[in-house]
This record gives structure tokens, C-alpha cells and sequence, in this order.
């Protein structure tokens, strides 16, 4: 019941929130762009005019692509360099996004405006959310190391020291599956610390980053369940796009635009996902800890501020 | 009745019933001159990793020569230390395996015990180890032994060795690993006395080099008769076809083993194989394969029956009864990836997907071996291209042809790599594909870059040629030289006589009264290929005005006829010339297939009239598979927009997709 209880609530803050969901999208489009155009631009002056690279417009074509890369490769170097600025840009701006969009689930903060409402908690909030990003981020490389450490000393020896593969294969698959679930785990948690940052924004960090831990574990049915099934609406998602990618044929300037629609669909429904993600977290995390942490605050305006009641 | 007795009678049965290489009847008459005819009984000690061997080599002087030395080849001595002429040059390590140089067990070596004639002389002491090629004093392995009494002219010499050899641990080809033996260059083998005349002889001389690491080995043909015993848990294969299986006293087994008309004999034996024998028209297949490969060994069956298909259509019918398919374990990898006569060792690993096609390529490229060079029998170590690149070049055009020419390597999604692609792509992509010239003997690659080189160089001139002659008359020039020259010896001379011989038949005019020109280009040399499209010119031829003295037809007309010259210009950018065509494409929708020899730097085609040119393409059929470059050899006169688009959005999805996967889980 929780989990449904969730999703409703989600769905409905998601659907809501377009306006929203479309400033995240055109920032992602705008990076993107940026990125991308300048490659269309130094490849249409350099092969535009050679026939073989219309062997690439209906398949992968081998031939075509490595003496592309032979004789025009050096192109992608300047685009090579920005990639680490755009992935810093972006990330600080998620962080800023993550702030605002828990914001808004915080049904009774004054603001005038939604945007107003985005806009000041992505500011409030960005510190704490940095930090537990940052934290998280240090986590799952230890979760990485507890993983593959182990699994890469008992694989040791070198290729004599096995009578065939079939250790090597069985230990990896054993420690990517057990990755990916422990991967997964752990950012679900990531979700719940930052929605308690905003939820309890003045109580003490990691005060709150502890008891959300505890109480994501304690109810990790609800909580690790309700992820999975965003986990499995994303998969749904991918499903679709690459069932369409394969049935377009792509090869002429509508079905190319085609599915470029296509594809920026699917990514203002990943960023939808995500708005889902967080704001069907904060539902959740309502349910599972209705009451505030820090008891040395007053009751009425502990609740009034954590939306769940009205003054 | 003990459970010995019923072993042999089972074993005995089921070679009869099952194996039916045991029917197996000897060529009569012999396919080759039989030079060299070894009878071996050899016993295998798995502690020690030891062969106990006794040989009697029946060899028949071959020239008009008086001999009165012999040279054999001791190649297991390549591995007896690091000073041997293998070890320094390849710096213990071969295809990427490292030996433990540190570990003594992982040496091997070799030697004659005991050294007498049939007819009693004692040779024993009259042998020194020589150094032919660098002269390496600490290389062992080319002996050269002293005779007691001449060996005259077309005279038979019947050899008793007693010799015990160390097996090494495999890293490069034989040895063992484990439990796993894998049997080969195993016994002294005496090298090969060319006659004048033959390859590049001028007079009688021994040919036998030492071992080098980038070499492969040369020898005559002959008849094998090989006794292997082993402990009896062990399973066996080997060169030729099985004639006995018996259990003497103790806990071992002896299979004995024939091979006719080869140039080698090999073994494997382990515990662990799983058989699987199979038919291909006259041809038992017999794969032992490792138990957790057992997913590939409908590949490897299918593809070796592909492969003798494809070489018997296109060169001719494989001459033996018998296929032996060994697939070595991931620990003696090193053992993989070799011929030897009717005996190929092949890669793979458990979960190889199907659309990765190493284990078809790898039992195609393998048995293409049975012809170049075990059937030729060239020399790999003077001319290594004339099996690793001759061989490429056929193995491309199998998988291309079972598997499709751009998905017959990889074809995962919509992710495809064809055979032959890489191939080219292999030696394009050098970053000095000049350090040497697919003529170069395996020793003078003292930098790298041999395999490049003698694989795909030559795979790649090869296939020029064949777009230069067409596909009929490629397969006559290869059937003639396989069908003329099987089972001689025939040096790099030898195939290039063919080609003059052939080709000039059907194209004189085109390529000249021989081809000489194109191997003095793309094997004798080192230079590049690359034709380019330069530029497409279309101008406007202007209408003239005013007072004209020569009546102008159109004149009077309303309609403006507008007129065009029309330039298209081409480059040779590299050194190699070629013949090549060059299509030119107009906006009425004709074309004209212009051809131009291709000698000058620069060249043009001009056109008038009412047509522009649209666009233009140098060698369009990619006839001239050398050209380092396809990519400049088209030009448009607009440039194609739509591929460049749908590539830009695809890259814009999936940065857009990276950046959001950060945010679900950061």
C-alpha cells in the first residue's frame, strides 16, 4: 500500500510539474548541443562531401569509419577536452535541480512561485546535497573495492593457475550482479538522505543522514521496492526506444528526424522518471518516518514545515 | 576375464567401429618423393615431462651431390635457455604470452644420445651444434653431424637415434601445461638439401636455418610410422590416421600412427578431451575439445567443413583421409592457433558468443594451412609470406563467403566487422607501415611490425590482385600454382611465374606482358597507396554577346541552353601506381567510367555540355584494396547531409542519456 501510495503521489507531482521538467530538459539540450554541434559542424567541412561516408547512413560500415577516423580523427580532440567541463557543469547543475524539485515537494513552503519555490530550494538546499553527493560518491567506490578487490585476489595466479576459464567467468558474473544490486542499493539510499536534508533542513546532517540509513533499511521492502520499480519503468522505457530504433530505418532525412523526436522524448520522460524518483521518495519517506527527528523543535511548526499539515 | 583384457578389446573394437581412419589405406602412388620417412617410438614420462625416443630416419639424398655431412634441426633447444637465438630475439615472449624464465622446470631441450648408420657406423661424438644464421654460439638448434662414409648421389641413409628431449612448459606452441601435452618440433629432423634449380638455389645446399622467433619450420615430405605410448588415462591424437592401439605390461598404452606424404608429425595427449568425431566427404574429422568449450564444438565442426569445402573448389581437393581439430585448454593457449600436417590446434573460450566468429576463423585460417604451406611446403623462415599472408588472403575470402563480407568477423547487433576489413585495416592503420616489405625472411623484422606485414600486407596485395585480374582468373593463377607446385617446395619466384603466365592471357593489354611491375610495387617494396578524388569543377560556360562572326545555333531560341565545363581532377598520393577507374556521375543521371593508369601525380577529365558532374569516385568497386585511404577517394559537388545529421543526434541522445545516468546514481 505504500508503495502504490507512492506512486500515486509521484505520478501526480510529476504530471504537475511540467514546467519544471521542461527548464531540466532544455539544460540538458542546451549541454548537449553544446557538445554535439561543433562534431557536426568539423565533420560536414571535412567528409561532408565524401560518398563513402553515406556507406554509415544505413549501418555500422568498418571500412568507412576507421579511415574516417584515420584521416579526420584529430577533429574529436578540442571536443574530447570539453567533456570533463560539461560533466562538472552538469553535475553541479543536477545538484541545483535535486535541491529545487525536493523544494517543491514541500507542499506548504512560502514561496510565490513554483519556479520561485525551484529556484530557492535548489539554492538553499545546494550545500547539504553537494555534500551528500559527494559522500555517496565515496561510498559506492568502497562498495566497488569490497567487491572486486576480493574477486580479482582470488583470481590471481595468472591463466596456469586455473584448470580452465569457467572460475574467471563465474567470479566475474558473481561480482557484476552482486555490483550492480549493492550499486543500486546504496543510490536508493542517496535518494532518501536527500530528501531528509530538505525535510529536516535544520536539524544536524549527518543526524539526518543516520536515521534516514536506518529507517531506508528498516523499511527496505517499501523503499528498495519502490526504486526497483523505477529501475523497471526506465528499462520499460529503453525497451521501447530500441524496439522503435531498430523498426525506423533511418536512412532518410524524415525517419532521421524521426527519431530524433523519438529520442528527446525519451529523455524528457528520463528526466519525468527522475522528478518521479525523488517525489515518490518523499512520499514514501513521509510514511515510513511521519515523525520529525529533532524533538527539541517545536511540534506544530516542525509538521507545518514538513508539509504534512496546513497552518 | 580382468578389466584389462576388456579395456584392450574395447578399445580395439571401438577403433574399429568408430574411427574410420583406421581403414585408412595408404597412397599408392606416393603423393611426393618421400625423402625424409621417419619410424619413432617415443615414450612419454609425465612427471619428469620427458620423451624417451628412438628414431630411425630412412632419408634419400636428393641432388647429384656427395654428401658427407648432414644438418638436422633440434628445435626444442630453442627453449634451453635464454641465450638460444628464439629466447634473445623474442624476449621470451610469443603472441603475448611471457615464459617464467625463472622457473627451470619451464625449459626444454633436446638431444641425440646415441648416433649410428644401418650399417654400423658410429656417429655418436661427431656432432657440434652450428649457427648459421647469426652465429650464436649458444644456439642449439642446428646440428650438423660428421658421416663416417659418403653419402653418394640419390643414395638411401637409414639413421638410429636414441634421443631424450625435456618438454617445455607451452608458451610457444609445444610443451605441456598441467596435464595437457601438446607434442611438436619434438624429434631431430634433419633439414632439407635443396637441389640447384630449386627456390633459389644456384648449387646443392643444406637449407636449414636456426629457430627463430618469428619463424616456422621447412622440411621434406616423407612417411611416418609414430609409436606413442602414454599413461593409458590419457587420450591421443595426432598427425595421420590411428593403425593400432595395444596395452603392454604396465599402466600405460601404445597407439601406433602413420602418416604418408607430410612434412611433420604431431601429438597431443590429455585426460580431459572430449571426442567428437565427424565425416566430410572422404575426410574423418576428429575434434577433441576441452569440456567447458563444449558450446563451440558444432562451430568447429561446421567451419572445418566449410574450409574444406572452400579449398577444395577454389585450389584443390585436400589430399588426406584424416582432420584432427585439437582445442588446447585456456592455461597451454599457448599451443593454439597451429598447423601441422592434417592436425590443426585451434582458440576459443567458454561463453564465446556466436556473433564473435574467432573460433570459425580461427579453424578456417588453421586448416588453410593444410595447403599453404603443409601441402606447398614453402619455406617459413626465407618466406614466411608465401603461408601466413597467402593463407589470410583465402581465409578472408572463406569467411566473406560463408559469413558475409562485413559481418563475417563480428556481427553483434548492428555492430558487424567483416574479415577482410580488419585485415586491410591492419596494415593501414600502421603507425609505419614501411618498417618492411612482405618479402623479408622472418629474421630481418628486428623491430616489429612482421606480423603487419606477412599477414595482412600480403593478404591485401593479393586481394589488389585479384581486383586488378578479376575473380576467374585469380582462381586459375591459384589453382595452377597449388596443382603444379604441391609437394615441391616452390619459392616466391615460383608464384610470381604464374601470375606472368597467367595473366597476360587474358589482360595483356591492360596490365602489360607480365606483372612484375605490380610485385616489384606491393611485395619487393615498402612505398603506399592512395588515389584521391582532388575536385570537381563545374563552370558556366558564358553565352557571348554582341557581334558575333560565327553563327551560334541557339542564338535565336528563347530558351537559354546553359553549358558547362565540367573538371574532375585526381590525385596519386602515394607512391605505388595502379591502375585504377574513376566513375563520374552528371545530374541527368549518367554516368562514365573513366580508367586511367594511374602513373601521373595528377590527372583530369574534362567534360562539356549540358550536364554537370555531381560527383566523382576513384576506384568505386574498391578494386585496389591497397589504397590506405577510401574515404578521399569521392568527391560531391554538394555536400550529403542526412548521414552527418543522423550521427550528431545520436551522439546528442547518449551524451543526454550519460549525463541523466549520473544523476540516478550519484
Amino acid at each position: 500500500m505504500k508503495i502504490y501510495n507512492s506512486i500515486r503521489s509521484g505520478l501526480k507531482f510529476t504530471v504537475q510539474k511540467k514546467g519544471i521538467l521542461l527548464l531540466i530538459y532544455t539544460s540538458i539540450l542546451v549541454l548537449g548541443i553544446a557538445f554535439s554541434l561543433p562534431i557536426f559542424s568539423s565533420v560536414k567541412n571535412t567528409a561532408g562531401n565524401r560518398l563513402e561516408i553515406q556507406n554509415l547512413l544505413t549501418s555500422f560500415d568498418y571500412t568507412a569509419y576507421q579511415d574516417f577516423m584515420i584521416e579526420f580523427g584529430h577533429i574529436f580532440k578540442p571536443v574530447r577536452s570539453q567533456v570533463k567541463w560539461m560533466v562538472l557543469v552538469f553535475l553541479l547543475l543536477n545538484i541545483f535541480f535535486t535541491g529545487g524539485i525536493l523544494q517543491l515537494c514541500q507542499s506548504n513552503w512560502p514561496a510565490t512561485s513554483t519556479f520561485g519555490k525551484f529556484m530557492t530550494g535548489g539554492q538553499r538546499h545546494f550545500g547539504k546535497i553537494a555534500l551528500t553527493v559527494f559522500l555517496f560518491f565515496l561510498i559506492q567506490g568502497i562498495v566497488a573495492l569490497i567487491i572486486w578487490v576480493p574477486a580479482i585476489i582470488s583470481l590471481s595466479g595468472g591463466l596456469e593457475s586455473k584448470s580452465s576459464e569457467i572460475p574467471y567467468v563465474n567470479t566475474i558474473i558473481f561480482a557484476a550482479i552482486l555490483h550492480i544490486i549493492l550499486f543500486s542499493f546504496v543510490s536508493m539510499i542517496s535518494d532518501y538522505v536527500k530528501v531528509g536534508i530538505v525535510r529536516e533542513e535544520n536539524s544536524r546532517y549527518f543526524k539526518v543522514f543516520g536515521q534516514q540509513f536506518v529507517a531506508a533499511i528498516k523499511n527496505i521492502g517499501n523503499t528498495y521496492g519502490l526504486f526497483m520499480i523505477h529501475v523497471l519503468l526506465l528499462v520499460i522505457l529503453f525497451t521501447f526506444y530500441f524496439i522503435l530504433e531498430d523498426l525506423i530505418n533511418n536512412d532518410t532525412a524524415a525517419s532521421i528526424f524521426l527519431l530524433f523526436i523519438i529520442q528527446q522524448i525519451v529523455i524528457i520522460k528520463r528526466i519525468g522518471l527522475r522528478i518521479f524518483g525523488l517525489s515518490s521518495a518523499w512520499n514514501m519517506n513521509q510514511q515510513i518516518l511521519p515523525v520529525k527527528i529533532d524533538s527539541k523543535r517545536d511540534t506544530t511548526s516542525i509538521m507545518s514545515a514538513s508539509g504534512m499539515i496546513n497552518t | 576375464m580382468n578389466n584389462r583384457f576388456i579395456r584392450i578389446t574395447v578399445s580395439i573394437l571401438l577403433t574399429v567401429f568408430t574411427h574410420p581412419s583406421a581403414f585408412t589405406q595408404p597412397f599408392d602412388p606416393p603423393l611426393s618423393d618421400r625423402i625424409a620417412n621417419y619410424d619413432i617410438k617415443v615414450e612419454l614420462d609425465t612427471k619428469g615431462k620427458i620423451l624417451k625416443g628412438e628414431e630411425k630416419l630412412t632419408w634419400i639424398n636428393p641432388s647429384e651431390d656427395t654428401l658427407n655431412s648432414l644438418q638436422f634441426h633440434m628445435y626444442l633447444n630453442a627453449f634451453k635457455n635464454t641465450l638460444s637465438t628464439f629466447m634473445e630475439e623474442s624476449g621470451g615472449r610469443v603472441r603475448g604470452l611471457r615464459m617464467n624464465e625463472k622457473d627451470i622446470i619451464n625449459y626444454g631441450w633436446i638431444q641425440i644420445d646415441q648416433l649410428t648408420t644401418s650399417s654400423g657406423d658410429n656417429l655418436t661424438g661427431r656432432t657440434r651444434y652450428i649457427s648459421p644464421d647469426d652465429g650464436n654460439l649458444q644456439d642449439q638448434t642446428v646440428l650438423e653431424i660428421d658421416l663416417i662414409r659418403e653419402l653418394l648421389p640419390h643414395d638411401t641413409l637409414v639413421l638410429n637415434i636414441e634421443f631424450t628431449a625435456k618438454l617445455p612448459k607451452i608458451f610457444a606452441r609445444t610443451g605441456f601445461s598441467k596435464n595437457y601435452y601438446l607434442v611438436g618440433q619434438w624429434f631431430p629432423k634433419i633439414g632439407v638439401y635443396e637441389i640447384p634449380g630449386q627456390r633459389y638455389a644456384e648449387t646443392g645446399q643444406w637449407n636449414c636455418h636456426q629457430f627463430h622467433s618469428n619463424s616456422e619450420f621447412y622440411a621434406d615430405f616423407g612417411v611416418y610410422n609414430v609409436d606413442i605410448t602414454v599413461p593409458e588415462e590419457y587420450i591421443v591424437g595426432a598427425s595421420g590416421w590411428l593403425v593400432n592401439e595395444s596395452q603392454p605390461a604396465g599402466s600405460t598404452k601404445t597407439l601406433s600412427y602413420r602418416a604418408e606424404d607430410v612434412i611433420d608429425f604431431v601429438w597431443t595427449a590429455s585426460p580431459d578431451y572430449v571426442v567428437t568425431n565427424d565425416e566430410w566427404e572422404h575426410v574423418s574429422i576428429t575434434l577433441l575439445n576441452q569440456p567447458e568449450h563444449a558450446g563451440t564444438t558444432e562451430r568447429y565442426i561446421t567451419s572445418a567443413k566449410q574450409g574444406l569445402e572452400y579449398y577444395g573448389k577454389h585450389l584443390g581437393k585436400y589430399p588426406y583421409k584424416t582432420l584432427t581439430i585439437v582445442d588446447p585448454p585456456l592455461h597451454a593457449i599457448g599451443a593454439g592457433g597451429m598447423e601441422y600436417p592434417t592436425f590443426i590446434t585451434l582458440m576459443t573460450t567458454y561463453m564465446m558468443p556466436v556473433g564473435l566468429r574467432y573460433p570459425e576463423v580461427a579453424t578456417i585460417h588453421e586448416l588453410g594451412h593444410e595447403y599453404f604451406m603443409l601441402l606447398l611446403a614453402t619455406n617459413e623462415f626465407e618466406e614466411p609470406f608465401l603461408d601466413e599472408g597467402f593463407n589470410t588472403y583465402f581465409e578472408q575470402r572463406a569467411m566473406d563467403h560463408y559469413y558475409g563480407k562485413k559481418s563475417s568477423m563480428v556481427e553483434i547487433g548492428d555492430y558487424q566487422i567483416g574479415d577482410t576489413e580488419i585485415a586491410r585495416r591492419s596494415f593501414t592503420g600502421m603507425s609505419h607501415p614501411k618498417i618492411g616489405k612482405s618479402s623479408f625472411t622472418t629474421w630481418e623484422f628486428k623491430h616489429g611490425g612482421g606480423n603487419n606485414i606477412i599477414f595482412f600486407k600480403t593478404a591485401i596485395w593479393l586481394k589488389t590482385l585479384e581486383g586488378l585480374v578479376g575473380i576467374e582468373v585469380m582462381d586459375e593463377i591459384m589453382k595452377t600454382y597449388f596443382d603444379r607446385w604441391k609437394f615441391k617446395h616452390p619459392c616466391g619466384q615460383d608464384f610470381i611465374d604464374i601470375v606472368n603466365e597467367v595473366v597476360p592471357k587474358y589482360h595483356a593489354e591492360k596490365l602489360g606482358p607480365d606483372m612484375d611491375w605490380f610485385f616489384d610495387q606491393v611485395h619487393y617494396g615498402d612505398d603506399i597507396c592512395d588515389y584521391k578524388l582532388s575536385n570537381i569543377q563545374n563552370e558556366e560556360v558564358k553565352i557571348p554577346y554582341g557581334i558575333l562572326d560565327v553563327f551560334r545555333g541557339n542564338q535565336d531560341k528563347e530558351e537559354s541552353l546553359t553549358e558547362y565545363n565540367s573538371k574532375v581532377i585526381v590525385h596519386r598520393l602515394g607512391e605505388i601506381k595502379m591502375p585504377v577507374e574513376v566513375l563520374v556521375h552528371f545530374d541527368d543521371g549518367t554516368e562514365k567510367l573513366e580508367s586511367w593508369n594511374g602513373k601521373d601525380r595528377s590527372f583530369e577529365y574534362i567534360y562539356t555540355g549540358q550536364r554537370k558532374v555531381v560527383w566523382a569516385h576513384v576506384d568505386p568497386e574498391k578494386k585496389i584494396y591497397i589504397d590506405s585511404n577510401f574515404i578521399n577517394n569521392s568527391r560531391t559537388v554538394e555536400p550529403e547531409r542526412a548521414v552527418i545529421w543522423k550521427y550528431t543526434f545520436k551522439i546528442l541522445f547518449w551524451i543526454q542519456n550519460i549525463m541523466q545516468s549520473f544523476v540516478l546514481f550519484i
